[in-house]
């Protein structure tokens, strides 16, 4: 066994919040991927980040408010998708708790890691007979950052098609990240039809949450490209997606 | 040239100002559970910040500066209170509010509660990671104290919401199916 003294708190805190270098990350995904009490943690630590982010998305405003621009004013809190989103994200941490299954698998929903190369690694952890499910999950409107989540996709797609093992990846939009299926602002409307027609394996999916609140906040309507899945909940999908033991990367 | 030069890196200034006000909120407001005094801390740094845009040299460096603007307003305003109540003392969180009139925000609460009760000192460190996503460079910067600090408030921050959040959930109920519809 590996010594893993080197794996304080802060330093699993650190890479949670990706401020290792990339040969430290290698070691942390390394460590993790061995030992499963460190995955657990890893994925509580994630968890905590996730519900502090989540909690203080909707505010109240201050009383006479009126001077406060870009959409706090007259903002209600949006209750039940939010409260939907939270309760979903809770029942993940309690199902990943309980169910051994899931937490075998979670050596791989651990990381996050730019690379598919490292994804690969970690799939081959896992018992060769089974389908692998690999969840992508991008919420940055980055042009950048929607071509490193296509070329991750197409990397893991390409490798499992070449190994002739079975495969389904799902690359799930939220935020600002459903520009990439939006057809007014997607950068690669082309490069995702031919990754829709090559691989049916591949499901692109978007959040409605996310389309509901660029209409609000923006009056923008989304029009989607063909072939993309919508979805009630971004982050609900993630969760129930993770409890049925996908492995989860976030770009 | 150089006029333009300046002229035009003032505005994108003026800009970024701007459009931090809802940022520099959220923080605020993590950080006291006070709407309105949130408010005045963000009305204070934006003003303070725009009076000294000047100093700003470089506008990508922008959000840091921002930020420690408002670390110095917000303690600034507990500083002179001082006789009242002692921030690290205090448990910020609120008896009462739509909210918790609500039961479906009742998760909301909870965490907010559970920021609440934390130290003051690691209350600021764990929301500007994790709400505004700073490095954990910038957040040395942004509160002024030493890198191996931010990392320990967070680590020790993050270690009492696991405790005291996690065993809450296990009691949540089933997740239910959604229902996935194909845009044609």
């Amino acid at each position: 066994m590996k010594d893993q003294s080197f794996l304080s708190d802060e330093m699993l805190n650190a890479f949670v919040d990706n401020q290792l270098s990339t040969e430290e990350k290698e070691q942390v995904f390394a460590a993790i991927a061995q030992d499963a009490q460190l995955n657990q943690r890893v994925c509580e630590l994630r968890s905590i980040h996730d519900l502090a982010r989540l909690a203080y998305l909707d505010l109240p405003s201050a009383p006479g408010q009126d001077r406060v621009a870009g959409g706090l004013a007259g903002k209600r809190v949006r209750n039940a998708g939010l409260a939907a989103c939270l309760v979903l994200c809770l029942g993940l941490v309690i199902g990943w708790l309980i169910n051994p299954e899931v937490r075998s698998i979670g050596s791989i929903m651990a990381a996050q890691h730019p690379t598919g190369h490292t994804l690969i690694q970690a799939a081959n952890l896992q018992n060769k007979s089974k389908v692998t499910k690999v969840l992508f999950h991008l919420n940055s409107g980055s042009p950048a950052m929607a071509r490193e989540a296509l070329d991750e996709v197409e990397n893991v797609l390409k490798y499992y098609a070449h190994e002739g093992r079975k495969a389904r990846v799902e690359l799930i939009t939220n935020g600002g990240g459903i520009n990439l299926l939006r057809k007014e602002t997607s950068p690669y409307p082309g490069r995702i039809r031919k990754m829709q027609k090559e691989y049916p394996n591949l499901k692109f999916v978007t959040c409605q949450n996310s389309i509901d609140r660029l209409k609000r906040d923006h009056g923008v309507v989304a029009h989607l490209l063909p072939g993309t899945v919508v979805i009630d909940s971004g982050v609900a999908q993630i969760m129930r997606r993770q409890q049925e033991g996908w492995a989860y990367i976030e770009v | 040239m150089n006029v333009l030069n300046l002229f035009y890196r003032t505005r994108e200034s003026r800009r970024m100002l701007e459009n931090s006000r809802a940022r520099l909120y959220r923080v605020a407001y993590s950080w006291c559970h006070n709407a309105a005094l949130a408010d005045d801390v963000v009305q204070e740094t934006l003003m303070k910040a725009y009076r000294s845009l000047s100093q700003l040299r470089d506008p990508k460096a922008g959000q840091a500066w921002l930020f420690s603007i408002l670390t110095n307003c917000y303690n600034d305003h507990f500083r002179r209170n001082r006789e009242a109540e002692n921030v690290d003392d205090t448990v910020l969180v609120e008896e009462t509010t739509p909210e918790s009139q609500t039961s479906q925000l009742q998760i909301i609460d909870r965490v907010r509660k559970a920021v609440g009760a934390l130290p003051e000192g690691q209350r600021q460190a764990i929301t500007l990671v994790d709400l505004e996503g700073f490095s954990y460079i910038e957040v040395a910067q942004i509160l002024g104290i030493p890198i191996g600090t931010v990392m320990s408030r967070l680590c020790r921050a993050r270690n009492a919401l696991r405790e005291k959040l996690l065993e809450e959930f296990k009691k949540q109920p089933e997740l239910r199916e959604a229902v996935l519809r194909r845009v044609k």
